[in-house]
């Protein structure tokens, strides 16, 4: 990410420091072309790193995902959060099975095809956050809070916006929004 | 037209790249590239994973060439890219993993195997498509 700044040091000194200070908060940042592709690869390789975690929790089994659940009954430093995983969450498996897939498959998409990015950005915040809180002591600690951390830096960014759907998407949301004041419209180019 | 052709071969040839480099990144490691190698029946053949990259390469490179046919003496638009882009990606789904890979070498096609190889097509597709546009947009065409 390329910044760019035009305060020359001869003129620094005859004007007070305050000013400086809002002068350097208004100086815009800008994204050159190449940082862009390389935030949108960013992108495209955690969107795959959810995308490989489908496949050992695929229907109609969903395979390993009871033992991981089940671990969370104990490996949770929320002590409730252990009672509700176990009173809730395991009697269910079917439903949290279909949902964590689901939902798996849908960050997968939006992050790999980049189609709404901070949608699939904000999803993987929401999934890694009850990961980090059911299974963290389990684990190095740092795992899963790297998985948030991960999701966190995607979702102000426009990361779908070079490789991939959203670079057609955003600038037709936007018109559209502009336009028309449609409140989907504006919405949905949040997400963008 | 040779401009575009090229343009679209370049493009396919990097996507089937960042499309190898993905199908590396795995537990095995480079476990996925022995899929692609399967497509063609050499899954068991020694230097399997090596055959599987440069499958995902070569094949990258012949359908971002059909692209450049496809995109000839026409105007560069970013939608008509992606489309053709992920039209390209479901012709490779169905001519070679499907009817080759499938109907020829009889590889599995259960609800893993065809999300893996169906998602990651499409995604080779976009980024054909993008990476086009991007390409003629930086030379001004």
């Amino acid at each position: 990410m390329s910044t760019s700044s035009s305060t020359h040091g001869s003129e620094m000194s005859t004007v007070p420091s305050g000013m400086q200070e809002q002068d350097a908060r208004s100086v815009p940042v800008t994204v050159g072309e190449s940082s862009l592709l390389l935030i949108a690869l960013v992108r495209v390789f955690v969107g795959y790193l959810w995308f490989q975690q489908l496949f050992w929790k695929l229907p109609p089994t969903f395979g390993g995902l009871h033992i991981f659940v089940a671990r969370e009954v104990g490996g949770s430093f929320i002590p409730t959060y252990g009672a509700i995983v176990q009173h809730v969450l395991l009697p269910n498996i079917g439903l949290v099975g279909t949902f964590t897939f689901l939902v798996e498959l849908l960050i997968s998409i939006s992050l790999m095809f980049g189609l709404f990015s901070r949608l699939g950005a904000l999803l993987a915040m929401g999934m890694a956050l009850q990961l980090y809180l059911g299974l963290s002591t389990t684990e190095w600690y740092w795992t899963y809070g790297m998985l948030v951390l991960l999701a966190v830096v995607l979702l102000p960014l426009p990361t779908g916006r070079r490789l991939g759907i959203d670079q057609w998407l955003a600038p037709r949301l936007q018109a559209r929004a502009s336009r028309r004041h449609s409140r989907g419209a504006r919405l949905l180019s949040w997400f963008v | 037209m040779t401009g575009t052709l090229q343009r679209g071969a370049t493009s396919g040839l990097l996507a089937g790249l960042l499309l190898g480099i993905l199908f590396f990144v795995d537990y095995g490691p480079g476990d996925s590239l022995l899929k692609a190698a399967s497509w063609f029946g050499l899954a068991q053949s020694g230097g399997a994973k090596w055959f599987g990259f440069l499958i995902l390469l070569l094949l990258g490179g012949f359908f971002g060439l059909l692209f450049g046919v496809l995109h000839h003496k026409r105007t560069i638009h970013l939608g008509r890219s992606l489309l053709v882009g992920l039209a390209m990606g479901l012709a490779w789904w169905v001519s070679i993993v499907l009817l080759l890979g499938s109907g020829v070498h009889h590889v599995k096609l259960d609800l893993g195997s065809f999300l893996y190889s169906f998602l990651m097509l499409l995604l080779y597709g976009i980024l054909l498509g993008s990476l086009f546009f991007q390409r003629s947009a930086v030379q001004g065409v």
